[in-house]
């Protein structure tokens, strides 16, 4: 093995060392410029861009999230729940930033199949994940094993919060005027919608730092949530129970296309039950739209005859019509601007009462005709026809009355058996009410009291409108008692009560023919009971029955007899007498009416 | 073959800045990596004890023959780098781990040991005042070998430290002008050639992000961006030891080795920057002092070559870590935790003492 030994150097040390020195030096130079350089980019960092370094550090590891409130809890009269809302946990994912995508996307498909994620989620997740958004809930509001379950599999960033879910305990109970909330509970529709910002409360805000995998570190609270306020409904759960279920029923027997009932009481206005067919299930909310429409407060239909009594107080309180006049409806017929109107039976004679009991069309355009069109008009406004009620639920109809300048040679007539004109169910029953109640307005109210405080009381300090006399109101109800005890409503008596009351059955217009359908009916029946102090007053709509009964009376009549008698006897209204129905009729009706 | 009076010649001044600046690296191990299991800045503080062991043994040989034995010994080292890329297993996307019982270590780092012997003797031969073309491409075939079986690792980072130290050689050696001109021409036609067929995707990735590391904040630009806000957000005084928000909470990715000076940054400021940088230049400017005080020129080039490689490294490291440079996977001597790259660095300044202490022996 050589030992290498440098041979000695051609050049003298020292000029040699001296080379050596600027060579050295100029490396020394390129490093200092290269030294500066760094420093100069440094000082950019550090000083210039130093306050955006920072937020960017605070942006990648705080978060302010809001407090969701606890939204408000809804409840019956008597204080039973029919919403409220639980925390329940929701899955969020927040994307660990030293992942890369593909990672990511292989954590959320893996909850695929616990979580039932559809492939419209995931790509909802994905688009999120690609758009480098640092959160996106995977499921929200799950039940508590199936967050457990996915708990267990510890994957990265995939974490819980609690968020309220709203349940309705009752399922379909008043769904339709309790509505709905959607994933944020927000409301939707109905109570929900009305009074939404009442029970939402205010929102919360906290401050959450997170590491690297977006797990949090620490948190605090900067504004404490404030919870909703409390509704408590005039509705009764167990009158609202009776109403759906005798509906539900009444549908079914007489194959009706949808139904509805509304249970009040006049003296307070308060609505005991207000219940539409079909409902829905709110705990699933959004329903389909055809089962979403409360048909109480946003269907408008022509009232047909339960508009006679409008007609009837009308005539009586503008002296047009005496209770002695005589109508001759013997034809069975009258002419009207050339197109005959019929009854369905030949009643001869009849008064006033009459009249109305029989439901006689040709009888009620003979007192209509009688009555000034202004006066008439007038009186049909003070019933609160052609405007809302004013309930405290959302997407009220207002019904449609034309003023007389706009009337035709047929308006009269048709407006005296209550044909163009159009009215919710709502609005016949404050009509009603208004008799009940011996001419006073009551107005119809849903909500009794927010967070315990009587909203009730503070609209009743307002003293109560008269809309009609008394003794116009005193006549009209012995009138109504009369239908049902020898007219056409005699299929809501109830043994012991005295009930008043009046039938509907209205032709509706089909829309392929444009005029008035033979085959299509809307059948009604809308009174009180009993007579001397109304407890309670109801209005039940069927539409298009079916079956070969059609009539208001034979329809809707009978579903008021079952609901009423039952709701008197929950109340318990004592029955003040316990006359046979017999002893007072020698026929018991198979009279309808047109 | 060492002798009381060499002993008496040995720079314990530049000992004292090799373990200060060793130091500085271990307490910056310790903040960017207590939370983390294995207590990584024990084991930074074992490996700086053992590498100076290893800088003591380095001094008792003579580099004359450490000289004499360097083609065997890069020899050696070529072998181990060839068997590693036949047999070697994949580690953090790159063959270049090596693993003996307990110990493991990157051959790569040692080898630049091994290139700069063998510079050395080759330099200390050419006799010419400045370069020859033929030179050149003959210690470029020597670098050459050990380059490429690095860069097939494929760990392009660690086989660009190898040309610094062919750039150091030529540099003293002495170059023309239109030789300087000649080799920038090269780089860049090196440079552009590479880019269309040499590079991956990923490392072509790496150079575009560079320019604009927010088009792609989660992929490749990530480490940049992140590094950068660590830094910008130190400020001028910095966050305070174990406080950098970017470190702590692992926003900042090899917070401990690549990216240890985003964690001085953050922590420290631009004022602890400063000082860092202050206290390198004294142990940088020690050994560059030492260049023409050598008894000889392969003394010459060996202090040369090992202060333009820790130059280099340190200088590119953060060029890397303020964005100026491509994410490269070169650690910062002295700094960064890694036992190779310490043992390295360790010999290098060991080589520097070498010669430095036998300035005065008698040929």
């Amino acid at each position: 093995m050589r030992i290498f030994e440098p041979k000695a150097m051609n050049l003298p040390t020292d000029v040699y060392q001296k080379k050596v020195r600027k060579r050295t030096r100029i490396l020394a130079f390129l490093l200092t410029v290269w030294v500066i350089g760094i420093f100069i980019r440094l000082i950019d960092l550090q000083v210039f861009l130093h306050a955006g370094f920072k937020a960017q550090v605070v942006k990648q590891n705080q978060d302010r999230t809001k407090i969701l409130p606890e939204r408000g809890t809804i409840y019956d009269r008597n204080g039973k729940i029919l919403a409220r809302s639980i925390p329940v946990p929701s899955i969020f994912y927040s994307p660990p930033s030293e992942e890369p995508f593909e990672l990511q996307m292989k954590t959320i498909l893996r909850l695929e199949a616990t979580l039932g994620l559809s492939a419209k989620d995931i790509e909802r997740i994905k688009s999120r994940l690609q758009k480098k958004f640092s959160f996106a809930w995977i499921k929200r509001k799950v039940d508590v094993d199936t967050a457990q379950q996915v708990k267990a599999l510890g994957l990265n960033g995939v974490s819980f919060r609690e968020e309220p879910k709203r349940f309705y305990p009752q399922a379909k109970l008043a769904a339709h005027v309790l509505g709905g909330v959607d994933i944020d509970d927000k409301g939707q529709s109905g109570i929900e919608l009305a009074y939404d910002q009442v029970l939402r409360g205010k929102e919360g805000e906290v401050l959450i730092l997170r590491d690297v995998k977006r797990r949090e570190y620490y948190s605090e609270v900067l504004k404490e949530p404030q919870s909703g306020k409390d509704i408590t409904l005039t509705i009764d759960e167990n009158i609202q129970y009776i109403a759906q279920r005798e509906l539900e029923k009444a549908v079914l027997e007489n194959r009706a296309n949808w139904a509805t009932a509304i249970v009040s009481r006049p003296d307070s206005g308060e609505i005991l039950a207000m219940a539409s067919y079909p409902a829905f299930d709110p705990n699933a909310y959004p329903p389909s739209p055809e089962q979403e429409i409360n048909r109480a407060i946003r269907y408008n239909f022509e009232p047909g005859s339960t508009f006679k009594i409008v007609t009837a107080s009308a005539a009586l309180e503008n002296r047009a019509v005496s209770l002695n006049d005589i109508f001759d409806c013997s034809e069975g017929s009258i002419a009207i601007a050339g197109s005959p109107i019929r009854d369905h039976k030949k009643f001869g004679l009849l008064t006033l009462p009459g009249v109305v009991a029989h439901s006689s069309n040709v009888g009620m355009i003979q007192v209509g005709l009688r009555i000034d069109p202004d006066a008439f008009y007038r009186t049909i406004q003070a019933f609160g026809f052609g405007r809302k009620t004013g309930l405290d639920l959302p997407a009220e109809e207002s019904g449609l009355l034309m003023p007389p300048k706009k009337w035709s040679r047929r308006s009269l007539p048709a407006l005296s058996i209550g044909y163009e004109i159009s009215a919710t169910a709502l609005q016949v029953l404050q009509a009603v009410n208004i008799i009940a109640n011996r001419g006073l307005l009551i107005a119809p109210k849903i909500v009794g009291a927010i967070e315990g405080s009587s909203v009730i009381a503070q609209k009743e300090s307002t003293p109560p409108d008269r809309k009609i006399s008394e003794k116009t109101a005193d006549t009209l109800i012995k009138i109504l008692e009369q239908v049902v005890l020898e007219g056409t409503g005699q299929a809501a008596w109830i043994n012991g009560y005295t009930v008043a009351g009046k039938t509907g059955t209205t032709q509706k217009i089909d829309p392929e023919l444009k005029r008035y359908s033979s085959f299509k009916h809307i059948a009604s029946f809308v009174g009180f009971v009993p007579v001397e102090k109304p407890a309670i007053s109801m209005i039940v709509v069927l539409d298009e029955p079916q079956k070969a009964e059609y009539y208001g009376g034979q329809v809707a009549a009978p579903v008021f007899r079952e609901i009423s008698s039952q709701v008197l006897r929950y109340l318990r209204v004592s029955p003040q007498k316990s006359l046979m129905k017999a002893a007072l009729t020698a026929e018991p009706g198979r009279e309808g009416e047109r | 073959m060492i002798d009381r009076k060499q002993l008496r010649e040995i720079d314990w001044i530049l000992i004292g800045l090799l373990l200060v600046n060793s130091l500085v690296g271990v307490a910056l191990i310790y903040s960017s990596s207590h939370y983390l299991p294995g207590n990584l800045f024990l084991r930074q503080l074992l490996w700086v004890v053992i590498s100076l062991a290893v800088l003591f043994l380095t001094i008792s040989i003579d580099y004359k023959m450490l000289l004499a034995y360097s083609p065997y010994i890069l020899g050696l080292f070529a072998l181990v780098l060839f068997g590693l890329l036949a047999f070697g297993r994949t580690i953090a996307g790159a063959k270049s781990w090596v693993r003996l019982a307990f110990i493991g270590g990157q051959p790569s780092e040692l080898a630049k040991i091994a290139v700069l012997l063998v510079l050395a003797r080759v330099f200390s031969e050419f006799r010419r005042p400045y370069l020859t073309t033929g030179f050149v491409a003959l210690s470029a075939a020597v670098v050459f070998v050990p380059f490429g079986l690095v860069a097939l690792q494929p760990d392009l980072g660690t086989a660009v430290t190898f040309l610094p130290l062919l750039f150091a050689c030529f540099l003293l050696a002495g170059l023309r002008r239109k030789t300087l001109i000649l080799f920038l021409i090269l780089t860049l036609a090196v440079g552009l050639a590479s880019w269309n067929f040499l590079l991956k995707d990923y490392q072509k990735k790496r150079l575009t992000t560079l320019i604009n590391p927010s088009q792609d904040p989660r992929g490749s630009g990530y480490h940049v961006l992140q590094s950068k806000i660590a830094i910008g957000s130190g400020g001028l005084l910095g966050k305070g030891y174990k406080k950098g928000s970017q470190s702590q909470l692992k926003f900042l990715p090899a917070r401990h080795t690549d990216f240890i000076f985003s964690v001085l940054g953050e922590e420290f400021g631009f004022a602890g920057v400063l000082l860092v940088f202050f206290s390198y230049f004294l142990f940088l400017s020690r050994i560059f002092k030492t260049v023409p005080k050598s008894r000889d020129r392969p003394g010459m080039y060996i202090v040369f070559m090992a202060a333009c490689l820790i130059a280099f490294q340190f200088l590119v490291n953060v060029m890397m870590i303020v964005g100026l440079f491509p994410i490269a996977g070169i650690p910062i001597p002295l700094l960064s935790y890694g036992g190779s790259s310490i043992l390295t660095t360790f010999i290098a300044v060991g080589l520097v003492l070498n010669v430095k202490m036998r300035r005065f022996a008698n040929v």
